[in-house]
């Protein structure tokens, strides 16, 4: 057990430098120059010079490479060309943010998700599948930011329910703690916080929610089914179970591999992937980070992000195979 | 005499499917006392399987329904219940507590991923009101009387880390653990090895003797019926083509269907330049091209097209307790076989 989590935390390392080798060689394959970026159109040619130099970028791109790697390989992944911050601490700052919608998205996804899945597949053929289906074949085909931009200009905008962006009412903050609103705010332990927290909260999770809560929903149905025609099943009824029972039991508990599959798959995903959402509601994610860090030709930054989210891939990975030891006592010793 | 423990009269089961609806099991009659073992005999798509399901109310519902007959249940409070007409709630409190069912292959019949003692105290606490420590009490003396070695650490096994016959018992300790009285045995050694197999059968008969049981048992081996059976029902087609007590079965054997199951049967001491073991030619039939007349006549060496083509035969008695389905028995029995 040790040694197999070793082993898939040693392909980690591996997964880590071809992320940064492609990372890096397609940022210097795009068009567009630091140099120029920062010091704006009317820069002179010795300036551009002398700052490109500065920067390192008048070397060949492998040396580039091997110093980078160099540093990284002692933590440093080098400084924010726009801020000045290291770029770890840019990625560290913006993940909380991506980490809580994230979080709050995958959970309205599988608290509605499943149970949708098991009535759906618990009634096969029926109207209410067939209803349930349709509704999840929408919601995986939802254009999320065309869906975001809808909710937001009902809720937000027009009936005004619900703030249309950001993560707190201007002028109104919890003490950083963790960097995520919700957790702070539980932390100050103040009501006004939390809720606006969570007012703040609703609109970008509920986006963020559909595809995954759809796609959950879909393979649960689709696992429940296929769980239902196994023998045991026809045991544990002939034991005179309910019904109810005899579902969550003997099927769901048995269908529960791919489903978690699923929501971990779904997890790193949206951890990686939220910057449609994080742009309608003008977060400042991950997401948003690795765009606006892009458009930029912040290397660093791309860089530093780029590897955090594969990092917490891969992770996310190891902790759903890990949990399929817990699920299913067959693959415990093996 | 008091009402017999189990009587099936005329049951019926229908599926229903895009060819058509089909009966699985076409007007079967039975009764199974106390102690009583009775054996249904009958190759694959036989309608036996279908017969105990519809037994235990888990006909699969759609696409199969139980479309006509009785089953008379005399309950442990002394009703006589008809499960072909019971409600849901009732048959779950008689499955499990009063009929319980074992199942042929106890690898795939056992949830994977709880231990056997979770599977057998889920079973205990569903029908008695049991704490948990006492259900495992329960489970773990259940494991002793079925001579499951070293049950304190088995009862914590996973179905997958035990063997075969291990799995069986723990099976059957399941089934028996709220004392049923009636045990149905589907195929439950066949896939066994043959001395496990000769092992489990003894012991259904020392457990059926000890909680005087009814069982029915269901194989498509005459040998195993030989070993255990009090009575015999051979189906044909999901028809009883023939009825009686085991001698009679084997000793006046009437319907061509059965004798043909037994010659098929190897037995010790057999002649080895006789040529190979006589299989019965052909195939269950599909049930939606059922053969006019007797259904079993497109396989039957003494087939005449008068009249066994003509209307499917009644199920007559023939003397002793014996019913056979069959125009010609009369005159088989008198030809050489």
């Amino acid at each position: 057990m040790t040694r197999y989590v070793i082993g898939r935390l040693g392909q980690l390392v591996l997964v880590l430098i071809g992320v940064s080798v492609i990372v890096f060689f397609t940022m210097h394959v795009l068009p567009g120059d630091v140099a120029t970026l920062l010091l704006g159109e009317r820069a002179t040619a010795e300036q551009l010079v002398s700052l490109r130099h500065q920067l390192g970028l008048d070397q060949p791109v492998v040396v580039q490479y091997a110093d980078f790697a160099l540093e990284a390989a002692r933590g440093d992944l080098g400084t924010s060309l726009r801020s000045n911050h290291t770029a770890l601490a840019d990625v560290w700052t913006a993940f909380p943010v991506t980490l809580q919608l994230a979080l709050s998205a995958l959970l309205l996804a599988t608290l509605i998700g499943v149970p949708i899945g098991v009535v759906a597949g618990t009634r096969a053929g029926g109207m209410l599948d067939n209803v349930l289906m349709t509704a999840t074949l929408f919601g995986v085909s939802m254009p999320i930011f065309w869906l975001g931009l809808m909710l937001l200009l009902l809720f937000g905008a027009g009936l005004g329910w619900l703030p249309i962006g950001g993560l707190m009412p201007v002028g109104l903050d919890a003490p950083r703690v963790t960097g995520m609103t919700v957790i702070d705010s539980l932390i100050a332990g103040r009501a006004d916080l939390i809720a606006a927290s969570l007012r703040h909260l609703t609109l970008p999770a509920v986006t963020l929610a559909t595809i995954p809560l759809a796609m959950i929903a879909r393979v649960t149905r689709s696992e429940m089914l296929a769980t239902a025609t196994l023998d045991h099943v026809r045991t544990a009824r002939a034991k005179g179970m309910t019904e109810r029972r005899v579902i969550l039991r003997h099927i769901l508990r048995n269908a529960l591999i791919p489903i978690v599959t699923v929501i971990g798959l779904q997890l790193g995903l949206l951890l990686s992937g939220a910057v449609l959402t994080e742009t309608i509601f003008s977060l400042p994610g991950l997401g948003r980070l690795m765009v606006d860090s892009i458009l930029s030709r912040d290397y660093p930054v791309v860089q530093a992000g780029a590897l955090f989210i594969a990092g917490v891939f891969v992770l996310v990975n190891l902790l759903v195979d890990l949990s399929y030891g817990l699920l299913d006592p067959r693959i415990r010793r093996s | 005499m008091s009402a017999p423990l189990l009587q099936v009269r005329d049951l019926r089961v229908d599926f229903t499917g895009e060819a058509g609806t089909v009966s699985a099991v076409a007007g079967v009659s039975f009764t199974v006392d106390r102690g009583e073992t009775l054996v249904i005999v009958g190759e694959s798509g036989s309608g036996k399987s279908v017969t105990s399901l519809a037994l235990m109310g888990l006909v699969p519902q759609p696409p199969g329904r139980i479309a006509g007959g009785e089953i008379l249940f005399r309950a442990r409070d002394g009703r006589t219940l008809d499960l072909a007409r019971a409600d849901a709630r009732t048959m779950q409190q008689l499955r499990g507590a009063e009929i319980a069912m074992i199942f042929q292959e106890p690898m795939s019949a056992l949830n994977p991923v709880y231990t056997i003692g979770e599977q057998i105290v889920e079973t205990v606490r569903l029908h008695e009101p049991l704490g948990r420590r006492a259900a495992r009490a329960r489970a773990l003396e259940m494991l002793e009387w079925l001579g499951v070695p070293d049950p304190q650490r088995r009862i914590d096994a996973y179905p997958h880390e035990l063997s075969g016959g291990l799995r069986q018992r723990a099976m059957i300790a399941m089934a028996l653990s709220c004392r049923p009285s009636l045990l149905i045995a589907d195929e439950p050694t066949t896939a066994l090895d043959v001395t496990v197999q000769a092992q489990i059968l003894d012991l259904i008969r020392r457990l059926q003797a000890e909680l005087s049981m009814g069982v029915i048992f269901i194989t498509h081996n005459l040998g195993v019926a030989a070993e255990i059976a009090d009575r015999i029902l051979v189906m044909y087609a999901g028809q009883m083509v023939e009825a009686g007590p085991t001698r009679t079965i084997f000793r006046q054997t009437r319907m061509p269907y059965t004798q043909g199951l037994l010659n098929s049967v190897p037995r010790l001491g057999m002649d080895r330049d006789a040529g190979p073991l006589p299989a019965i030619p052909g195939n269950v039939p599909n049930l939606a091209a059922r053969p006019a007349g007797c259904a079993f006549h497109p396989r039957c060496r003494h087939v005449r097209p008068q009249p066994c083509l003509d209307r499917v035969p009644d199920l007559e008695d023939c003397g002793d307790d014996h019913l056979v389905r069959c125009a010609r028995w009369r005159e088989i029995a008198g030809e050489p076989a």
